[in-house]
């Protein structure tokens, strides 16, 4: 069923160091929906069957399967926006608990979210910079001021004018929004970004400078990324390691590299013949 | 010639409140019969507008000049009865997110037998023969099941293909699809893609294709222009494409920045906002 | 040059919309300006009758005539206003907030709570206001807050209802769940994200609350339950008038009818145009 690629092992990174915990740990995941009300249950749908992994601190892991496979399912868990039906997360060897205001203001500070459509994802009447100042409020005791200079910090950080501030999201192109999003996602100093289809939205131009950033600021700031997504191209160029998830289990796991040079489950496969690209002609693939 | 659609010097302004707004600045195209045409820009250099104001869909308020033929009509000064016929059976429309294109209370279907039932006066039992046989058409092995769901019980592809078959109901000419593979997975993609190819090539149609993705364009099209802020700033086949015959810095740009599938670039090219501003000024 | 559609009819019909607003926004403020400065440009006394002048028709003493007592109508209309506005006031702030309240919270939490808040909006909505506002009187005494609690708790399903759905839409945006990945309270997403962002709806609701609730009032003064005499009130002028009319006078129902309608078209034509130009900007 599962094909071992290379060296990883369940949950074990190969790139830890020593024993220091993994930024994120996730073991025995799975999550089963019961649709239907109480009096007419249906039957159960199983989003996530039993997915384990490890994202080692500073790298980047790549959970890539297409829709139905159970990503989002596993990025909404890690969120807390889900709660798991069995197994257990763990963020730098802590488990994840999301049960009180207090709980969720420190999950937030070890993990943050960037959504897939960043035309969405900010407060539409909230000038740009009030959304970094107002998780500035929440996450630190920073006077006034001091949330202005930081809010001006992560724009810096991400690339952007500091005058944009005070503009409404509306006023932002796609690429400035997402990357208002990544700096409101770093304002908390979370260890763990995960990016949901994040890059997915943005035009050609604007993704390379966006992965181009995450490439930068993982070397300033020692952020782990997860890259929920189905774009192998992307992957390729961002993550070290990457699962392949079908049907909400994982179905091939491994470097990144060695994966796509030599996939080996056949349904890694057929994403990847189904990549655009020189000489490449669309077909009717065979068995759906 | 024989071309089944000429574009000419397309123009269109936008009042808005910081003043008139050129939005296409002068757009000339043309498409043979039974040619694939793709259009690659990014969001904003207008390729949505060209496509639309082909079948006389432009926004409220704007003005339009310069010429659009189809088969030899001025799009333009068609009345509203025959640019509803135009829409109706000479060209077929696809678009990106087909469960918004897809009125969600209305059974597939209704959907697909609706033109039928109104204008020749088909009796309902020959609508659905003739509606399941489009739905074989783009290899629908269960035509019953589809036609009997509701827009929300098919996944995007199957509605995809629910759309492809709309848009060939009548056998159109000329095929336009916007963005139709972008929200779908990329097996799907292929797939989707792969069938609007079958469906072309039985009756000859045209295809004019919008994308971001310069590789799809690439794989389906005779000839790819690229549009940059209302626009064509080039024109030019796959084949001078992956030869890297490109004359624009953007065309340029657009295929380098992509991340490739095949290896790890240590850095992705990158090219500064507005950076083609000046090159393609008036 | 020739556009392809004709854009002239959507600016057209975009000024009309423009033109209306400010129209019926105008008259609005006038009538509450009429109502705040009563006691100003009143000419007399809305209370004190006259004997000897009961009936009058318009003079220049008296501009609109006087009623059975003698007193001086165009007084009693202006004085009318006040609760004529100040009732409806009462009902949208009570409605308003109690509908925004349990709305949200149906829409954020989508459980048992929405269920249990849907089944009390159908229960209440099926009650007419006026069958409310009896019972109220029953139990308390008759009077301007009585009818304006007895209509508000009438109009909460309708806002409440409004609510939900909007908020729901809204509860279900990126933006809110990326709010709730930060850190953020339930409460405070709801009231410094949720909220405001509901706010246009809200407000047209609010419009065309204030003039079906100025018709209700009306309905329920002129059945004696509402306001009680001597104050003016235009619904009470309407029902006090009708003695007038058989004997030839029917100057005060008319216009108390007449400054009703007014007010009442005013309000809800408002709340139409602000609802209209809050979905036209957004698709």
């Amino acid at each position: 069923m599962m094909t071992q690629n290379a060296t990883i092992t369940e949950g074990e990174p190969p790139s830890a160091s020593g024993g220091e915990a993994p930024a994120l740990r996730v073991e025995h995941l799975s999550k089963t929906y019961l649709p239907g009300t109480r009096l007419r249950p249906r039957p159960p749908v199983v989003a996530v069957d039993d997915v384990s992994f490890a994202l080692p601190e500073r790298s980047t892991l790549a959970i890539v399967g297409e829709s139905g496979s159970g990503k989002t399912t596993v990025a909404r868990m890690l969120m807390g926006l889900e709660v798991p039906t069995s197994g257990s997360i763990e963020f730098q060897g802590r488990p994840l608990s999301v049960r009180t205001a207090k709980d969720r203001r420190s999950h937030a500070r070890s993990v943050q979210m960037v959504f897939q459509n960043p035309y969405r994802s900010l407060d539409p009447r909230q000038k740009v910079g009030a959304s970094l100042e107002e998780v500035l409020t929440l996450h630190t005791s920073l006077s006034a001021s001091e949330r202005r200079t930081r809010s001006r910090e992560l724009f810096e950080l991400v690339r952007l004018d500091a005058r944009l501030l005070d503009s409404l999201p509306s006023d932002l192109s796609g690429g400035q929004r997402q990357r208002v999003c990544i700096a409101r996602a770093l304002a908390c100093e979370a260890r763990t970004i995960v990016f949901d289809e994040a890059v997915a939205a943005l035009d050609v131009l604007v993704q390379a400078q966006v992965l181009n950033l995450l490439a930068d600021l993982q070397a300033e700031t020692h952020v782990s990324y997860l890259f929920v997504t189905h774009d192998l191209a992307v992957v390729r160029q961002v993550a070290d390691d990457l699962v392949v998830m079908q049907g909400g289990r994982i179905v091939e796991r491994g470097v990144v590299d060695a994966v796509l040079d030599a996939p080996e489950h056949p349904y890694t496969q057929r994403l990847l013949a189904a990549v655009p690209r020189e000489g490449w002609t669309p077909g009717l693939q065979p068995g759906i | 010639m024989n071309s089944l659609l000429e574009v000419t010097d397309l123009r269109m302004v936008m009042p808005t409140t910081h003043g008139p707004t050129e939005l296409l600045r002068g757009v000339s195209f043309t498409v043979a019969r039974g040619e694939a045409v793709g259009i690659v820009g990014e969001s904003g250099s207008g390729k949505t507008l060209t496509l639309r104001s082909l079948i006389g869909l432009t926004p409220r308020g704007s003005s339009v000049s310069g010429q659009v033929r189809v088969d030899g009509e001025s799009v333009m000064d068609l009345s509203p009865r025959r640019l509803r016929g135009l829409r109706r059976e000479q060209v077929g429309m696809i678009f990106q997110d087909p469960h918004a294109a897809i009125n969600p209370v209305y059974r597939v279907g209704d959907f697909l037998t609706e033109p039928w039932r109104r204008s020749p006066r088909l009796e309902r039992a020959a609508a659905t023969e003739r509606a399941a046989a489009l739905l074989a058409r783009v290899r629908i092995t269960d035509p019953e099941r589809v036609l009997a769901s509701f827009p929300h019980q098919l996944s995007g592809g199957m509605l995809q293909r629910v759309m492809i078959a709309a848009a060939v109901m009548h056998d159109p000419g000329l095929l336009l699809a916007d963005e139709p593979t972008t929200a779908l997975d990329v097996t799907t993609q292929s797939e989707v893609l792969a069938l609007m190819n079958e469906v072309r090539a039985e009756h000859g149609a045209s295809l004019i294709l919008i994308t971001h993705d310069i590789g799809v364009v690439a794989a389906v099209c005779d000839r790819i222009l690229v549009m940059y802020r209302g626009r064509v700033v080039e024109e030019l086949t796959p084949a001078q494409l992956y030869a890297g015959e490109i004359s624009e810095p953007y065309t340029e740009a657009l295929l380098s920045c992509r991340p490739e599938v095949t290896r790890r670039q240590d850095r992705l090219p990158v090219v500064a906002a507005g950076a083609f501003d000046e090159r393609y000024a008036d | 040059m020739s556009a392809v559609l004709p854009a002239g009819q959507a600016t057209r019909g975009d000024q009309a919309s423009r033109l209306g607003l400010w129209f019926f926004a105008g008259t609005s403020f006038l009538l509450v300006t009429m109502a705040i400065l009563a006691p100003l440009l009143a000419p007399h006394d809305p209370n004190g009758g006259d004997v000897l002048q009961v009936l009058q028709p318009s003079s220049a003493e008296h501009w609109l005539g006087t009623d059975a007592s003698g007193r001086d109508l165009f007084s009693r209309l202006l004085y009318g206003s006040r609760t004529a506005l100040l009732g409806p006031l009462v009902v949208v702030l009570v409605a308003t907030t109690a509908g925004t309240a349990l709305g949200i919270l149906a829409a954020w939490r989508r459980d048992w709570v929405d269920s249990l808040v849907g089944r009390l909006f159908d229960l209440v909505f099926s009650f007419p206001s006026m069958l409310l506002a009896l019972l109220f009187v029953a139990v308390m005494s008759p009077g301007l807050i009585t009818a304006a609690l007895a209509v508000s708790i009438a109009f909460i399903p309708a806002i409440g209802r409004l609510v939900r759905a909007s908020a729901l839409r809204e509860v279900n945006e990126p933006y809110v769940q990326a709010l709730l990945t930060q850190g953020f309270g339930s409460f405070y997403i709801c009231s410094r994200h949720v909220l405001p962002n509901l706010w246009p709806v809200i407000l047209a609701q609010v419009t065309t609350s204030f003039g079906y609730a100025m018709v209700e009032l009306a309905g329920i003064s002129f059945l004696g339950l509402g306001v009680q005499e001597p104050t003016a009130d235009w619904g009470k002028l309407i029902q006090t008038g009708q003695g007038s009319i058989v004997r030839g006078y029917p100057q005060e129902s008319l216009y108390a009818g007449t400054a009703l309608v007014i007010a009442v078209v005013c309000f809800i034509s408002l709340g139409d145009i602000l609802a209209t130009r809050k979905n036209g900007g957004h698709r």
